[in-house]
Protein backbone atom coordinates (compact mmCIF):
# COMPACT_ATOMS: atom_id res chain seq x y z
CA UNK A 1 0.00 0.00 0.00
CA UNK A 2 1.09 3.81 -0.94
CA UNK A 3 2.45 5.58 2.15
CA UNK A 4 2.96 9.03 0.77
CA UNK A 5 0.17 11.33 0.68
CA UNK A 6 -0.69 13.85 -1.81
CA UNK A 7 -3.47 16.29 -0.73
CA UNK A 8 -5.55 16.72 -3.63
CA UNK A 9 -7.98 19.69 -2.86
CA UNK A 10 -10.91 19.12 -5.43
CA UNK A 11 -13.75 20.82 -6.37
CA UNK A 12 -16.53 18.60 -7.08
CA UNK A 13 -19.66 19.08 -9.37
CA UNK A 14 -21.71 16.45 -8.79
CA UNK A 15 -22.18 13.10 -6.85
CA UNK A 16 -21.08 11.23 -9.42
CA UNK A 17 -17.29 13.60 -9.48
CA UNK A 18 -17.39 12.61 -5.61
CA UNK A 19 -17.86 8.93 -5.42
CA UNK A 20 -15.17 8.34 -8.23
CA UNK A 21 -12.49 10.37 -6.17
CA UNK A 22 -13.98 8.32 -2.89
CA UNK A 23 -13.09 5.07 -5.07
CA UNK A 24 -9.92 6.05 -6.34
CA UNK A 25 -8.75 7.10 -2.69
CA UNK A 26 -9.78 3.68 -1.30
CA UNK A 27 -7.85 1.90 -4.07
CA UNK A 28 -4.94 3.58 -4.30
CA UNK A 29 -3.98 5.71 -1.17
CA UNK A 30 -3.76 8.85 -2.85
CA UNK A 31 -5.18 11.15 0.01
CA UNK A 32 -8.49 13.71 -1.78
CA UNK A 33 -9.63 16.60 0.13
CA UNK A 34 -13.24 16.46 0.80
CA UNK A 35 -14.88 19.12 2.96
CA UNK A 36 -17.18 17.70 5.57
CA UNK A 37 -14.85 14.21 5.86
CA UNK A 38 -13.00 12.77 8.60
CA UNK A 39 -9.66 11.63 7.63
CA UNK A 40 -9.70 8.84 10.48
CA UNK A 41 -13.40 7.68 9.01
CA UNK A 42 -11.78 7.63 5.06
CA UNK A 43 -8.77 5.78 6.52
CA UNK A 44 -10.97 2.97 8.08
CA UNK A 45 -13.13 2.34 5.13
CA UNK A 46 -9.78 2.25 2.91
CA UNK A 47 -8.38 -0.83 5.64
CA UNK A 48 -11.75 -2.69 5.47
CA UNK A 49 -11.95 -3.11 1.68
CA UNK A 50 -8.37 -3.86 1.54
CA UNK A 51 -8.88 -6.27 4.58
CA UNK A 52 -11.61 -7.80 2.10
CA UNK A 53 -9.39 -8.16 -0.76
CA UNK A 54 -6.64 -9.47 0.79
CA UNK A 55 -8.99 -11.79 3.20
CA UNK A 56 -10.86 -13.39 0.38
CA UNK A 57 -7.54 -14.40 -1.80
CA UNK A 58 -5.58 -15.66 1.33
CA UNK A 59 -8.88 -18.26 1.59
CA UNK A 60 -8.52 -18.92 -2.12
CA UNK A 61 -4.94 -20.08 -1.81
CA UNK A 62 -4.00 -21.00 1.28
CA UNK A 63 -0.63 -22.73 -0.43
CA UNK A 64 0.15 -19.77 -2.66
CA UNK A 65 0.42 -18.04 0.77
CA UNK A 66 2.45 -20.25 2.19
CA UNK A 67 5.19 -20.46 -0.61
CA UNK A 68 5.75 -16.61 -1.24
CA UNK A 69 7.76 -14.46 1.08
CA UNK A 70 5.33 -11.55 3.46
CA UNK A 71 7.54 -8.91 1.33
CA UNK A 72 6.32 -10.87 -2.30
CA UNK A 73 2.74 -11.34 -0.77
CA UNK A 74 2.41 -7.74 -0.18
CA UNK A 75 3.88 -6.45 -3.58
CA UNK A 76 1.25 -8.41 -5.46
CA UNK A 77 -1.70 -8.00 -3.45
CA UNK A 78 -1.40 -4.28 -3.32
CA UNK A 79 -0.99 -3.94 -6.56
CA UNK A 80 -4.09 -6.33 -7.30
CA UNK A 81 -5.91 -3.77 -4.70
CA UNK A 82 -4.73 -0.75 -6.40
CA UNK A 83 -5.02 -1.87 -10.50
CA UNK A 84 -7.84 -4.37 -10.58
CA UNK A 85 -11.21 -3.50 -11.92
CA UNK A 86 -13.38 -5.87 -9.82
CA UNK A 87 -16.44 -7.21 -12.05
CA UNK A 88 -18.05 -9.82 -9.31
CA UNK A 89 -20.66 -9.19 -7.66
CA UNK A 90 -19.54 -11.83 -5.50
CA UNK A 91 -16.38 -11.16 -2.84
CA UNK A 92 -15.89 -15.56 -3.49
CA UNK A 93 -15.17 -14.73 -7.21
CA UNK A 94 -12.67 -12.29 -6.33
CA UNK A 95 -9.74 -14.60 -6.92
CA UNK A 96 -10.32 -15.92 -10.41
CA UNK A 97 -9.67 -12.34 -11.56
CA UNK A 98 -6.40 -12.52 -9.51
CA UNK A 99 -5.16 -15.51 -11.09
CA UNK A 100 -5.46 -13.70 -14.49
CA UNK A 101 -4.24 -10.73 -12.90
CA UNK A 102 -1.22 -12.51 -11.52
CA UNK A 103 -0.32 -14.25 -15.04
CA UNK A 104 -0.44 -10.59 -17.06
CA UNK A 105 1.50 -9.01 -14.76
CA UNK A 106 4.36 -11.92 -15.08
CA UNK A 107 4.67 -12.22 -11.30
CA UNK A 108 5.74 -15.94 -11.16
CA UNK A 109 9.11 -15.24 -13.45
CA UNK A 110 9.51 -12.34 -11.54
CA UNK A 111 9.70 -13.89 -8.04
CA UNK A 112 11.69 -16.45 -9.93
CA UNK A 113 8.69 -19.25 -9.22
CA UNK A 114 7.56 -19.83 -12.65
CA UNK A 115 5.44 -22.70 -11.49
CA UNK A 116 3.01 -19.86 -9.07
CA UNK A 117 0.80 -19.42 -12.20
CA UNK A 118 -0.05 -23.42 -12.33
CA UNK A 119 -0.40 -23.39 -8.61
CA UNK A 120 -2.72 -20.45 -8.72
CA UNK A 121 -5.35 -22.05 -11.26
CA UNK A 122 -5.03 -25.46 -9.41
CA UNK A 123 -6.05 -23.93 -5.73
CA UNK A 124 -8.56 -22.05 -7.53
CA UNK A 125 -10.03 -25.17 -9.75
CA UNK A 126 -10.80 -26.36 -5.92
CA UNK A 127 -13.02 -23.60 -5.38
CA UNK A 128 -14.73 -23.28 -7.99
CA UNK A 129 -15.60 -27.28 -8.53
CA UNK A 130 -16.06 -27.20 -4.93
CA UNK A 131 -19.01 -24.27 -5.47
CA UNK A 132 -20.46 -25.16 -9.42
CA UNK A 133 -23.81 -25.41 -10.25
CA UNK A 134 -25.16 -28.54 -9.68
CA UNK A 135 -25.77 -30.62 -13.00
CA UNK A 136 -27.92 -33.73 -13.84
CA UNK A 137 -26.64 -35.95 -13.44
CA UNK A 138 -27.45 -39.28 -15.95
CA UNK A 139 -28.88 -42.38 -15.00
CA UNK A 140 -26.65 -44.97 -14.08
CA UNK A 141 -26.57 -48.26 -12.66
CA UNK A 142 -23.71 -49.07 -10.13
CA UNK A 143 -23.43 -52.74 -10.58
CA UNK A 144 -21.46 -53.75 -14.19
CA UNK A 145 -18.26 -54.77 -15.55
CA UNK A 146 -16.10 -52.43 -16.33
CA UNK A 147 -14.78 -53.63 -19.57
CA UNK A 148 -17.57 -54.24 -21.40
CA UNK A 149 -20.21 -51.83 -20.15
CA UNK A 150 -20.38 -48.08 -20.85
CA UNK A 151 -18.89 -45.84 -18.21
CA UNK A 152 -20.94 -43.05 -16.85
CA UNK A 153 -19.26 -40.32 -16.09
CA UNK A 154 -20.17 -37.58 -12.98
CA UNK A 155 -20.40 -34.07 -14.83
CA UNK A 156 -18.78 -32.01 -12.55
CA UNK A 157 -15.69 -32.35 -13.05
CA UNK A 158 -12.57 -30.21 -14.96
CA UNK A 159 -9.66 -31.95 -16.35
CA UNK A 160 -6.64 -29.14 -16.42
CA UNK A 161 -3.08 -29.97 -18.25
CA UNK A 162 -0.74 -27.98 -16.13
CA UNK A 163 2.93 -27.78 -16.56
CA UNK A 164 4.17 -28.81 -13.61
CA UNK A 165 3.27 -31.54 -11.24
CA UNK A 166 1.60 -28.84 -9.63
CA UNK A 167 -0.11 -31.54 -6.75
CA UNK A 168 3.25 -32.79 -5.40
CA UNK A 169 4.29 -29.18 -4.31
CA UNK A 170 5.97 -28.85 -0.77
CA UNK A 171 6.06 -25.74 0.24
CA UNK A 172 9.39 -25.94 2.66
CA UNK A 173 11.18 -27.13 -0.68
CA UNK A 174 9.30 -24.35 -2.61
CA UNK A 175 10.19 -26.17 -6.10
CA UNK A 176 9.12 -27.99 -9.02
CA UNK A 177 10.97 -29.37 -12.17
CA UNK A 178 8.66 -28.84 -15.17
CA UNK A 179 7.14 -32.00 -16.04
CA UNK A 180 3.62 -31.49 -18.39
CA UNK A 181 0.79 -32.87 -15.81
CA UNK A 182 -3.01 -33.77 -16.03
CA UNK A 183 -5.35 -33.23 -13.11
CA UNK A 184 -9.08 -33.59 -13.41
CA UNK A 185 -10.80 -31.77 -10.19
CA UNK A 186 -14.40 -33.12 -9.27
CA UNK A 187 -17.06 -32.93 -6.93
CA UNK A 188 -16.71 -36.20 -4.49
CA UNK A 189 -20.75 -37.35 -5.16
CA UNK A 190 -21.32 -38.41 -1.01
CA UNK A 191 -18.83 -35.88 0.28
CA UNK A 192 -19.37 -32.98 -1.97
CA UNK A 193 -15.73 -31.78 -1.54
CA UNK A 194 -13.51 -31.18 -4.47
CA UNK A 195 -10.93 -33.72 -5.16
CA UNK A 196 -8.04 -34.03 -7.48
CA UNK A 197 -6.46 -36.85 -9.43
CA UNK A 198 -3.22 -36.91 -11.53
CA UNK A 199 -3.78 -38.97 -14.48
CA UNK A 200 -1.33 -40.14 -16.86
CA UNK A 201 -1.05 -38.91 -20.48
CA UNK A 202 -2.24 -42.30 -21.52
CA UNK A 203 -4.93 -42.63 -18.90
CA UNK A 204 -6.36 -39.03 -20.02
CA UNK A 205 -6.52 -40.52 -23.48
CA UNK A 206 -8.41 -43.13 -22.68
CA UNK A 207 -10.62 -41.04 -20.57
CA UNK A 208 -11.44 -38.24 -23.24
CA UNK A 209 -12.09 -41.49 -25.55
CA UNK A 210 -14.60 -42.74 -22.47
CA UNK A 211 -16.34 -39.20 -22.34
CA UNK A 212 -16.56 -38.32 -25.94
CA UNK A 213 -17.42 -42.04 -27.27
CA UNK A 214 -19.56 -43.32 -24.50
CA UNK A 215 -18.16 -46.21 -24.67
CA UNK A 216 -16.48 -49.29 -22.09
CA UNK A 217 -12.86 -49.32 -20.74
CA UNK A 218 -11.71 -51.94 -23.28
CA UNK A 219 -13.60 -50.19 -26.30
CA UNK A 220 -11.76 -46.95 -25.23
CA UNK A 221 -8.22 -49.11 -25.38
CA UNK A 222 -9.08 -50.25 -28.66
CA UNK A 223 -9.74 -46.97 -30.17
CA UNK A 224 -6.08 -46.01 -28.59
CA UNK A 225 -4.65 -48.41 -30.03
CA UNK A 226 -5.96 -47.96 -33.27
CA UNK A 227 -4.93 -44.48 -33.02
CA UNK A 228 -1.22 -45.01 -31.72
CA UNK A 229 -1.21 -47.91 -34.42
CA UNK A 230 -0.04 -50.02 -32.20
CA UNK A 231 -0.73 -52.56 -29.31
CA UNK A 232 -0.52 -51.37 -25.67
CA UNK A 233 1.26 -54.48 -23.37
CA UNK A 234 -0.58 -56.13 -21.54
CA UNK A 235 0.84 -54.51 -17.78
CA UNK A 236 0.60 -51.68 -19.04
CA UNK A 237 -3.42 -51.95 -19.78
CA UNK A 238 -3.84 -53.67 -16.35
CA UNK A 239 -2.32 -50.79 -14.46
CA UNK A 240 -4.85 -48.40 -16.06
CA UNK A 241 -7.57 -50.52 -15.68
CA UNK A 242 -6.83 -50.03 -12.03
CA UNK A 243 -6.56 -46.89 -12.23
CA UNK A 244 -10.39 -46.50 -13.60
CA UNK A 245 -11.42 -49.05 -10.96
CA UNK A 246 -10.16 -46.60 -8.46
CA UNK A 247 -11.98 -43.70 -10.27
CA UNK A 248 -14.93 -45.91 -10.25
CA UNK A 249 -14.87 -46.50 -6.33
CA UNK A 250 -14.09 -42.83 -6.10
CA UNK A 251 -16.85 -41.29 -7.83
CA UNK A 252 -15.12 -39.58 -11.03
CA UNK A 253 -17.20 -42.21 -12.62
CA UNK A 254 -21.03 -42.56 -11.32
CA UNK A 255 -21.31 -46.29 -12.52
CA UNK A 256 -22.30 -47.65 -15.78
CA UNK A 257 -25.32 -46.70 -18.38
CA UNK A 258 -28.62 -48.36 -18.11
CA UNK B 1 -31.38 -10.02 31.94
CA UNK B 2 -32.84 -9.25 34.90
CA UNK B 3 -29.74 -6.11 34.92
CA UNK B 4 -31.16 -5.00 31.35
CA UNK B 5 -34.98 -4.76 31.70
CA UNK B 6 -34.74 -2.93 35.17
CA UNK B 7 -33.35 -0.60 33.00
CA UNK B 8 -35.70 -0.58 30.35
CA UNK B 9 -37.99 0.58 33.31
CA UNK B 10 -36.16 3.21 34.70
CA UNK B 11 -35.87 4.83 31.04
CA UNK B 12 -39.70 4.43 30.80
CA UNK B 13 -40.31 6.18 33.77
CA UNK B 14 -37.53 8.84 32.79
CA UNK B 15 -37.93 9.21 29.29
CA UNK B 16 -40.57 11.20 27.91
CA UNK B 17 -41.85 10.28 24.90
CA UNK B 18 -43.93 12.50 22.83
CA UNK B 19 -44.48 10.76 19.65
CA UNK B 20 -47.92 8.56 19.66
CA UNK B 21 -47.12 4.91 18.54
CA UNK B 22 -47.62 3.82 14.93
CA UNK B 23 -50.65 2.14 13.89
CA UNK B 24 -50.22 -1.25 15.07
CA UNK B 25 -51.68 -2.96 12.40
CA UNK B 26 -48.88 -1.69 9.97
CA UNK B 27 -48.16 -5.13 7.70
CA UNK B 28 -44.63 -6.47 6.72
CA UNK B 29 -44.41 -8.03 3.55
CA UNK B 30 -43.55 -11.23 4.99
CA UNK B 31 -45.71 -11.15 7.72
CA UNK B 32 -48.06 -14.16 6.83
CA UNK B 33 -44.72 -16.53 6.79
CA UNK B 34 -43.80 -15.41 10.00
CA UNK B 35 -45.24 -17.87 12.36
CA UNK B 36 -45.29 -16.04 15.62
CA UNK B 37 -46.40 -13.18 17.28
CA UNK B 38 -42.96 -11.92 18.12
CA UNK B 39 -40.37 -12.98 15.13
CA UNK B 40 -36.40 -12.42 15.78
CA UNK B 41 -34.13 -13.73 13.47
CA UNK B 42 -30.34 -14.61 13.27
CA UNK B 43 -28.25 -14.08 9.73
CA UNK B 44 -27.13 -17.01 8.40
CA UNK B 45 -23.47 -17.84 8.80
CA UNK B 46 -21.62 -20.76 6.37
CA UNK B 47 -19.11 -20.63 9.67
CA UNK B 48 -22.16 -22.21 11.62
CA UNK B 49 -24.38 -23.60 9.30
CA UNK B 50 -24.67 -26.65 11.78
CA UNK B 51 -25.83 -25.08 14.80
CA UNK B 52 -29.08 -23.69 12.53
CA UNK B 53 -29.62 -27.66 12.65
CA UNK B 54 -29.15 -28.64 15.93
CA UNK B 55 -32.40 -27.48 17.97
CA UNK B 56 -29.83 -26.99 20.91
CA UNK B 57 -28.53 -23.68 21.02
CA UNK B 58 -29.43 -21.37 18.69
CA UNK B 59 -33.74 -21.40 17.80
CA UNK B 60 -34.08 -18.36 15.22
CA UNK B 61 -37.57 -17.76 13.50
CA UNK B 62 -36.32 -16.82 10.13
CA UNK B 63 -33.14 -16.13 8.51
CA UNK B 64 -31.32 -13.49 6.35
CA UNK B 65 -28.62 -14.53 3.22
CA UNK B 66 -26.84 -12.54 1.29
CA UNK B 67 -27.97 -13.69 -2.01
CA UNK B 68 -23.99 -12.77 -3.56
CA UNK B 69 -22.83 -15.55 -1.40
CA UNK B 70 -25.59 -18.08 -2.58
CA UNK B 71 -26.72 -17.51 -6.13
CA UNK B 72 -25.31 -20.08 -8.39
CA UNK B 73 -23.55 -22.51 -6.01
CA UNK B 74 -24.04 -25.73 -6.21
CA UNK B 75 -22.67 -28.93 -4.12
CA UNK B 76 -22.65 -28.85 -0.43
CA UNK B 77 -24.07 -25.02 -0.20
CA UNK B 78 -27.02 -25.96 -2.09
CA UNK B 79 -27.99 -28.60 -0.11
CA UNK B 80 -27.62 -26.71 3.43
CA UNK B 81 -29.51 -23.68 2.00
CA UNK B 82 -32.05 -26.08 0.76
CA UNK B 83 -32.16 -27.61 4.39
CA UNK B 84 -32.65 -23.80 5.44
CA UNK B 85 -35.36 -23.15 3.18
CA UNK B 86 -36.69 -26.32 4.83
CA UNK B 87 -36.87 -25.28 8.29
CA UNK B 88 -36.84 -21.32 8.24
CA UNK B 89 -38.41 -18.49 6.22
CA UNK B 90 -35.92 -16.48 4.34
CA UNK B 91 -35.13 -12.76 3.59
CA UNK B 92 -31.82 -11.54 1.46
CA UNK B 93 -30.21 -9.02 2.21
CA UNK B 94 -27.73 -7.72 -0.63
CA UNK B 95 -24.42 -6.67 -0.46
CA UNK B 96 -23.20 -5.75 -4.23
CA UNK B 97 -26.56 -4.13 -5.53
CA UNK B 98 -25.02 -0.57 -4.87
CA UNK B 99 -27.94 1.59 -5.56
CA UNK B 100 -26.14 4.76 -4.68
CA UNK B 101 -23.17 4.31 -8.19
CA UNK B 102 -23.48 6.31 -11.38
CA UNK B 103 -21.89 2.56 -12.72
CA UNK B 104 -24.71 1.46 -14.28
CA UNK B 105 -27.30 -0.77 -12.42
CA UNK B 106 -26.48 -4.87 -12.97
CA UNK B 107 -30.13 -5.97 -14.68
CA UNK B 108 -28.62 -9.52 -14.85
CA UNK B 109 -27.29 -9.31 -11.76
CA UNK B 110 -31.06 -8.25 -10.28
CA UNK B 111 -32.81 -10.42 -12.45
CA UNK B 112 -30.39 -13.41 -11.15
CA UNK B 113 -31.64 -12.02 -7.67
CA UNK B 114 -35.52 -12.30 -8.62
CA UNK B 115 -34.81 -16.01 -9.49
CA UNK B 116 -33.24 -17.21 -6.14
CA UNK B 117 -36.06 -14.98 -4.31
CA UNK B 118 -38.27 -16.69 -6.54
CA UNK B 119 -36.50 -20.49 -6.32
CA UNK B 120 -36.65 -20.16 -2.26
CA UNK B 121 -39.78 -18.22 -1.84
CA UNK B 122 -38.24 -15.02 -0.50
CA UNK B 123 -40.95 -12.25 -0.27
CA UNK B 124 -38.53 -9.52 0.86
CA UNK B 125 -35.04 -8.28 -0.59
CA UNK B 126 -33.37 -5.82 1.05
CA UNK B 127 -30.08 -3.47 0.22
CA UNK B 128 -28.23 -0.60 1.92
CA UNK B 129 -28.52 3.05 1.24
CA UNK B 130 -24.82 3.08 -0.08
CA UNK B 131 -22.18 2.78 -2.96
CA UNK B 132 -20.14 -0.22 -3.27
CA UNK B 133 -19.30 -0.02 -6.72
CA UNK B 134 -17.60 3.34 -8.63
CA UNK B 135 -15.17 3.36 -11.49
CA UNK B 136 -16.82 0.55 -12.88
CA UNK B 137 -14.76 -1.27 -10.07
CA UNK B 138 -16.55 -3.62 -6.98
CA UNK B 139 -14.78 -2.04 -3.82
CA UNK B 140 -16.47 -4.91 -1.79
CA UNK B 141 -17.60 -2.63 0.84
CA UNK B 142 -20.57 -0.21 1.95
CA UNK B 143 -19.31 3.27 1.42
CA UNK B 144 -21.63 6.27 2.26
CA UNK B 145 -23.24 8.34 -0.32
CA UNK B 146 -22.76 11.83 -0.36
CA UNK B 147 -26.03 13.51 1.35
CA UNK B 148 -26.72 16.10 -1.69
CA UNK B 149 -29.92 16.73 -3.13
CA UNK B 150 -28.35 15.75 -6.56
CA UNK B 151 -27.87 12.09 -4.68
CA UNK B 152 -31.12 11.90 -3.54
CA UNK B 153 -32.93 12.17 -6.96
CA UNK B 154 -30.78 9.72 -8.55
CA UNK B 155 -30.27 7.15 -6.12
CA UNK B 156 -34.87 7.62 -5.63
CA UNK B 157 -34.48 6.42 -9.37
CA UNK B 158 -32.53 3.41 -9.33
CA UNK B 159 -34.58 2.16 -6.50
CA UNK B 160 -37.29 2.54 -8.43
CA UNK B 161 -35.67 0.79 -11.54
CA UNK B 162 -34.83 -2.04 -8.90
CA UNK B 163 -38.03 -2.36 -7.88
CA UNK B 164 -39.55 -2.73 -11.13
CA UNK B 165 -37.79 -5.55 -12.16
CA UNK B 166 -38.37 -7.27 -8.58
CA UNK B 167 -41.53 -6.59 -9.00
CA UNK B 168 -41.51 -5.31 -5.18
CA UNK B 169 -40.56 -3.01 -2.88
CA UNK B 170 -36.80 -2.88 -2.17
CA UNK B 171 -36.44 -2.33 1.65
CA UNK B 172 -33.53 0.02 1.89
CA UNK B 173 -31.29 -0.10 5.24
CA UNK B 174 -29.80 2.63 6.61
CA UNK B 175 -25.63 2.43 6.73
CA UNK B 176 -23.26 3.03 9.34
CA UNK B 177 -20.81 5.39 8.07
CA UNK B 178 -17.32 6.43 9.55
CA UNK B 179 -17.19 10.00 7.72
CA UNK B 180 -19.40 11.72 5.14
CA UNK B 181 -18.47 13.68 2.15
CA UNK B 182 -19.06 16.78 0.60
CA UNK B 183 -22.15 16.64 2.55
CA UNK B 184 -25.09 19.19 2.11
CA UNK B 185 -28.12 18.43 3.87
CA UNK B 186 -28.68 16.39 6.99
CA UNK B 187 -28.80 12.54 6.99
CA UNK B 188 -32.08 12.47 8.10
CA UNK B 189 -33.75 14.65 5.70
CA UNK B 190 -31.97 12.40 3.02
CA UNK B 191 -33.11 8.98 4.30
CA UNK B 192 -36.16 10.17 4.16
CA UNK B 193 -36.36 12.14 0.94
CA UNK B 194 -35.34 8.66 -1.03
CA UNK B 195 -37.68 6.81 1.22
CA UNK B 196 -40.38 9.10 0.04
CA UNK B 197 -39.14 9.49 -3.92
CA UNK B 198 -38.56 5.50 -4.15
CA UNK B 199 -41.66 4.93 -2.72
CA UNK B 200 -39.75 1.77 -1.37
CA UNK B 201 -39.49 0.57 2.26
CA UNK B 202 -37.00 0.51 4.88
CA UNK B 203 -34.69 -1.70 6.75
CA UNK B 204 -34.09 0.17 10.53
CA UNK B 205 -30.64 -0.49 11.81
CA UNK B 206 -31.17 0.37 15.22
CA UNK B 207 -27.28 -0.22 15.85
CA UNK B 208 -26.20 1.68 12.97
CA UNK B 209 -27.94 4.67 14.43
CA UNK B 210 -26.49 4.28 17.42
CA UNK B 211 -22.81 4.32 15.45
CA UNK B 212 -23.80 7.00 13.47
CA UNK B 213 -25.14 9.26 16.48
CA UNK B 214 -21.64 8.46 18.34
CA UNK B 215 -19.90 9.30 15.13
CA UNK B 216 -21.85 12.34 14.03
CA UNK B 217 -22.62 13.52 17.22
CA UNK B 218 -26.12 13.53 17.31
CA UNK B 219 -29.37 12.55 18.95
CA UNK B 220 -29.69 9.34 18.34
CA UNK B 221 -33.58 8.86 19.87
CA UNK B 222 -34.55 12.27 18.10
CA UNK B 223 -32.99 10.98 14.80
CA UNK B 224 -35.75 7.44 15.21
CA UNK B 225 -38.33 9.91 16.25
CA UNK B 226 -37.77 11.79 12.63
CA UNK B 227 -37.77 8.38 10.40
CA UNK B 228 -41.28 7.60 8.83
CA UNK B 229 -41.42 4.06 11.05
CA UNK B 230 -44.91 3.17 8.98
CA UNK B 231 -42.10 2.47 6.17
CA UNK B 232 -40.32 -0.33 8.12
CA UNK B 233 -40.40 -3.93 7.02
CA UNK B 234 -38.11 -5.50 9.69
CA UNK B 235 -35.08 -4.45 11.92
CA UNK B 236 -31.67 -5.11 12.01
CA UNK B 237 -29.87 -5.51 15.52
CA UNK B 238 -25.89 -5.73 15.44
CA UNK B 239 -22.59 -5.60 18.06
CA UNK B 240 -20.04 -2.58 17.58
CA UNK B 241 -16.87 -1.78 18.37
CA UNK B 242 -15.26 1.65 19.44
CA UNK B 243 -11.64 2.13 17.79
CA UNK B 244 -10.96 5.66 19.00
CA UNK B 245 -12.65 8.36 20.87
CA UNK B 246 -14.13 9.31 17.40
CA UNK B 247 -15.16 6.27 15.59
CA UNK B 248 -16.86 3.02 16.13
CA UNK B 249 -16.64 0.42 13.25
CA UNK B 250 -19.85 -1.36 12.93
CA UNK B 251 -18.41 -4.65 13.12
CA UNK B 252 -21.17 -7.20 13.45
CA UNK B 253 -18.25 -8.89 15.68
CA UNK B 254 -18.97 -7.86 19.14
CA UNK B 255 -22.37 -8.56 21.25
CA UNK B 256 -24.95 -5.63 21.34
CA UNK B 257 -24.29 -3.30 24.51
CA UNK B 258 -27.12 -2.08 26.72
CA UNK B 259 -27.02 1.21 24.95
CA UNK B 260 -28.20 0.00 21.66
CA UNK B 261 -30.83 -2.06 23.50
CA UNK B 262 -32.48 1.06 24.93
CA UNK B 263 -32.61 2.55 21.80
CA UNK B 264 -34.36 -0.89 20.67
CA UNK B 265 -36.39 -0.66 23.31
CA UNK B 266 -37.55 3.28 22.04
CA UNK B 267 -37.51 2.14 18.81
CA UNK B 268 -39.91 -0.60 19.43
CA UNK B 269 -42.18 1.71 21.77
CA UNK B 270 -42.82 3.75 18.60
CA UNK B 271 -43.97 1.82 16.03
CA UNK B 272 -46.03 -1.53 15.21
CA UNK B 273 -45.17 -5.42 15.18
CA UNK B 274 -42.16 -6.26 12.32
CA UNK B 275 -39.50 -9.18 12.64
CA UNK B 276 -36.13 -8.21 14.19
CA UNK B 277 -33.16 -9.63 12.64
CA UNK B 278 -29.59 -9.88 14.57
CA UNK B 279 -26.61 -9.83 12.34
CA UNK B 280 -23.28 -11.26 13.78
CA UNK B 281 -20.55 -12.12 10.89
CA UNK B 282 -17.51 -13.10 13.16
CA UNK B 283 -16.65 -14.12 16.92
CA UNK B 284 -19.09 -17.28 16.92
CA UNK B 285 -17.10 -18.55 19.86
CA UNK B 286 -20.54 -17.91 21.77
CA UNK B 287 -23.30 -19.48 20.45
CA UNK B 288 -25.44 -19.49 23.44
CA UNK B 289 -24.64 -15.58 23.42
CA UNK B 290 -26.54 -15.37 20.14
CA UNK B 291 -29.61 -17.31 21.88
CA UNK B 292 -28.98 -14.62 24.69
CA UNK B 293 -29.14 -11.56 22.61
CA UNK B 294 -32.25 -13.12 20.78
CA UNK B 295 -33.85 -13.54 23.71
CA UNK B 296 -33.07 -10.79 25.25
CA UNK B 297 -34.96 -8.70 21.92
CA UNK B 298 -37.66 -10.60 22.23
CA UNK B 299 -38.80 -9.57 25.65
CA UNK B 300 -38.33 -6.06 24.32
CA UNK B 301 -40.46 -6.48 21.69
CA UNK B 302 -42.96 -8.50 23.80
CA UNK B 303 -43.16 -5.67 26.24
CA UNK B 304 -44.13 -3.31 23.90
CA UNK B 305 -46.10 -4.80 20.97
CA UNK B 306 -48.08 -7.87 23.25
Amino acid sequence: MKTHESKNKLKFTSGKEIQDSMGHYMLTGDTMKFNNSKEEGLKAYRDLIFNNFEGSIETAFPIFNKILSNKEWELVVADFFENNKSQYNELWKLPKEFVEYFEDKKYAEAFNKPYLNNLLSFEWMEVEVFNMSDVDFPEYKKEGNINTDVLVVNPEYSMDVYDYPIHKINIEKKELDKIQTIIITYRNIKTKNAEYVSLSVLDAFIFEQIIESKISFNKAISIVEKQLNEKLPNDVVSVSEKMFEELLSNSLFLGYKI
Amino acid sequence: MVFYLAIIIIIRITTTITNDKLSVNQQSQFSEIMKKDINIGLGFKKEIDEEFFSNNTINPDFVEVAPENWIGLGGYWKQVLNKVADKYPIITHGLSLSVGSYDDLDIRFIKQVKSFMNEYDIDIYSEHLSFAKTNNAHLYDLLPIPFREDSIKHVSERIKQVQDIINKPLVIENVSYYTSVEQEILEIDFIKEILHQADCKMLLDVNNVYVNSFNHNYDAYDFIKKLPLDRVEYIHMAGHKKVSDNLIIDTHGESIIDEVYKLFDYTTSLMGNVPVLLERDFNFDDIKGLQYEMDTMREICKNNWI
